[in-house]
């Protein structure tokens, strides 16, 4: 008798007992199913890091491009009102046209007629004649919930008469 | 007295033991929310500074090139003791710094005015622009016309003007150099990252290293004949897109198919005929002959033409080609008569103004041509440029035969009879061509007589010495009424220096107390050559 007291009671749990351990237990499983939240977050914002990666080089590329531009062709009138595209000569004289296709913003070259994709997630482009010779155009991308633009202002360098 | 039971003491001690592993648990957890959300906004941060910053980069360069320019406007700095320099700016933005290239380039053939000269061709721009460990190089070329000498800081240019000067006392007529209005302006720039130096130039060591800065040079020169050939192929195209009020069709969502974008394009690329075929041209010399040609329509006086298509058009209207300095022609009837008897019929043949050439051309409101595009036509070059060197066609669009110019001389033999009898010769050049009409006139007859003796004209011979020679005038390019007033050549020789680093070097180290070279140094070339001496008559 002496010895079955104590085994009956290391056999069973106090109502504290389980509480603490069902409160462990939730916890624990709150925290695992955060975490799991936290992975899915991180991909996703490594996948946003990568979409401004690319977004970036796409506006180093335009930057670039419209910079050392001949001329701004298109719009061609010096107005508030902005166009979907832009078409310029580049710094080697040739055609080129900056518009939003289907499948995202591309530069198309007319003389070569190859057409490059600068960023595939690009909601809007918008370009504006705001003075004789400077261009204003802006870039808007929406990924989920985020949303990013760029908006820019640019002399063309390599004008002739 | 009894001891506790073990129940009583391990029930404080579970307790214990419990909420210490759950409060450590649930602060890591709170720690690595904390980490986590940090770090993902400073991932989203450092990469909006990243894009922020490769724009910097090019703001930078573009801030370099016009920082070059503005300098070289004014002067080059260096010029008295070396041929190149560097400049760093001091920036506002501890982040950023930038390095300024020149590199002064000359031309091989040296020129003589009162003494010889090398002249300064042009002066290379590189940039390095550095901001937050990334890179950006740029490149420009600044082009002069007419051409500076290259000893000396003064970017302004010189051409030959008659002076008269004193040489050992007495006075001498020299051509010498001095200064005239010169355009200048930074072209062909161009905007390089770092692993595309490399690619360009395999053997990039650094802009410090000016054989590497040549070398990107040559590769820059190297787009000129494709840059030449796209701007003529181009040029309806982008006057039209400027001109017209075309509209590119767009979804309702705004986006625009390639295909619609390409036959919009396709629709206002209708190249007259003679740029038509550019694309297919092999010639280099037609592809810059038309670059030439087609700026100068374009050009109105200022290097400030980034204007809208309708301002330019309107200053087109002001512009004027003209001949400052038409020849004085001879109407002296003894010197015709005396041209027509030593070179025979129809000498003198005469350069009639407007029907020949034309002196004057302005903008023609029928037609709406500018003055250029009519001189261009009215010198035969309306529908195609000519397949000779650039620097020909230049000169010869920038001259004009306005005269010819014939040389003669002659000799008479009178014969005195009664006293002192005797033969003797009278001779004489062109200016003397009265003298030589009145004896040709009288052959065989007594010109002087008295009563001891009588001279009469036994014969008289009238020779041709040259002609007719070609007399040429420069056109000048001009607003009336403004002191922009240039020579043509000038203007050409401008936009040549787009496509032509031809018969240029990067000049050795100047040292101080560094002298021109003297007349024994490469070709030299004397500029100005004589229209006609005073004995040769114009007409």
């Amino acid at each position: 008798m002496i010895h079955s007291a104590p085994h009956h009671l290391r056999g069973g749990f106090t109502l504290v007992e389980l509480i603490v351990v069902i409160g462990l237990f939730v916890l624990i499983s709150t925290f695992f199913l955060r975490g799991l939240q936290w992975v899915r977050h991180g991909a996703s914002t490594n996948e946003k890091g990568m979409l401004l990666a690319r977004f970036k080089n796409a506006s180093v590329l335009l930057g670039r491009e419209l910079s050392c531009a001949a001329a701004f062709l298109y719009p061609n009138r010096v107005t508030q009102e902005s166009h979907p595209i832009l078409v310029f000569k580049n710094a080697g004289n040739e055609v080129v046209a900056v518009f939003l296709a289907p499948s995202g913003l591309v530069m198309y070259n007319y003389n070569t007629d190859v057409v490059k994709p600068l960023f595939p997630l690009t909601t809007a482009f918008h370009a504006r004649l705001i003075q004789e010779n400077l261009i204003e155009y802006e870039v808007m991308f929406q990924k989920d919930q985020a949303k990013f633009s760029f908006r820019n202002r640019l002399t063309p360098l390599n004008s002739l008469p | 007295m009894a001891s506790p039971s073990p129940s009583v003491r391990s029930a404080p001690r579970r307790t214990v033991g419990m909420a210490l592993p759950i409060i450590l648990v649930a602060l890591l957890i709170v720690g690595l929310i904390m980490f986590a959300f940090t770090r993902s906004s400073q991932s989203e941060l450092n990469l909006l500074d990243k894009l922020i910053s490769a724009q910097k980069l090019i703001y930078l360069v573009r801030t370099g090139m016009g920082i070059a320019e503005a300098k070289l406007a004014k002067e080059r700095w260096y010029g008295d003791t070396k041929p190149r320099d560097v400049i760093v700016p001091t920036l506002d933005d501890r982040d950023a710094s930038l390095k300024i290239y020149v590199d002064d380039y000359v031309q091989v053939v040296a020129r003589r005015y009162e003494k010889v000269y090398r002249m300064l061709d042009h002066v290379k721009v590189f940039v390095e622009a550095r901001y937050r460990g990334n890179v950006m190089y740029g490149f420009g070329k600044f082009i002069l016309s007419p051409e500076p000498v290259f000893d000396g800081k003064s970017t302004i240019g010189v051409t030959g003007a008659r002076k008269t000067i004193k040489v050992a006392g007495e006075d001498k007529g020299v051509v010498a150099a001095e200064e005239a209005p010169t355009l200048r302006r930074i072209v062909g720039m161009k905007f390089l990252h770092e692993d595309e130096i490399y690619a360009a130039v395999p053997t990039f060591a650094g802009m410090d290293d000016v054989d590497s800065r040549r070398a990107l040079g040559r590769f820059w020169a190297g787009d000129q004949i494709p840059y030449a050939r796209m701007y003529g192929r181009n040029l309806t195209l982008s006057e039209k897109l400027w001109a017209s009020s075309v509209e590119f069709p767009s979804s309702a969502s705004g986006t625009i198919d390639v295909e619609s974008c390409r036959a919009t394009l396709q629709r206002l690329d209708v190249p007259p005929n003679a740029l038509a075929n550019l694309e297919n041209v092999q010639s280099e010399n037609v592809l810059k002959n038309t670059f030439v040609g087609e700026t100068l329509k374009r050009f109105f006086l200022s290097t400030a033409w980034d204007v809208t298509r309708g301002r330019r058009d309107d200053e087109l209207k002001k512009v004027e080609i003209y001949i400052p300095y038409p020849p004085i022609k001879c109407t002296n009837a003894d010197v015709i008569a005396a041209i027509g008897k030593a070179f025979g019929a129809p000498h003198p043949i005469p350069v009639r103004e407007g029907i020949d050439y034309i002196s004057t051309f302005t903008y023609d409101l029928a037609t709406r041509r500018g003055a250029a595009e009519q001189f261009l036509i009215q010198r035969g070059f309306g529908n195609s440029y000519p397949d000779v060197g650039p620097a020909d066609f230049s000169d010869t669009l920038a001259q004009v035969k306005t005269a010819n110019a014939y040389k003669f001389k002659w000799i008479a033999t009178l014969v005195r009879t009664g006293e002192d009898p005797g033969t003797s010769i009278e001779k004489g050049d062109t200016l003397t061509a009265g003298r030589c009409m009145f004896l040709y006139n009288n052959i065989g007859n007594a010109i002087e007589s008295n009563a001891a003796f009588t001279i009469s004209v036994e014969n008289v011979d009238i020779i041709p010495v040259s002609g007719p020679t070609p007399y040429y005038s420069d056109y000048y390019i001009r607003e009336p009424g403004t002191p922009k007033n240039y020579p043509l050549f000038t203007v050409l020789n401008f936009f040549l220096k787009y496509l032509d680093d031809a018969l240029v070097e990067l000049p050795p180290n100047k040292s101080p107390g560094y002298t021109e070279p003297g007349d024994g140094y490469g070709n030299i070339v004397d500029p100005f050559v004589e229209g006609g001496d005073t004995y040769v008559v114009l007409f």
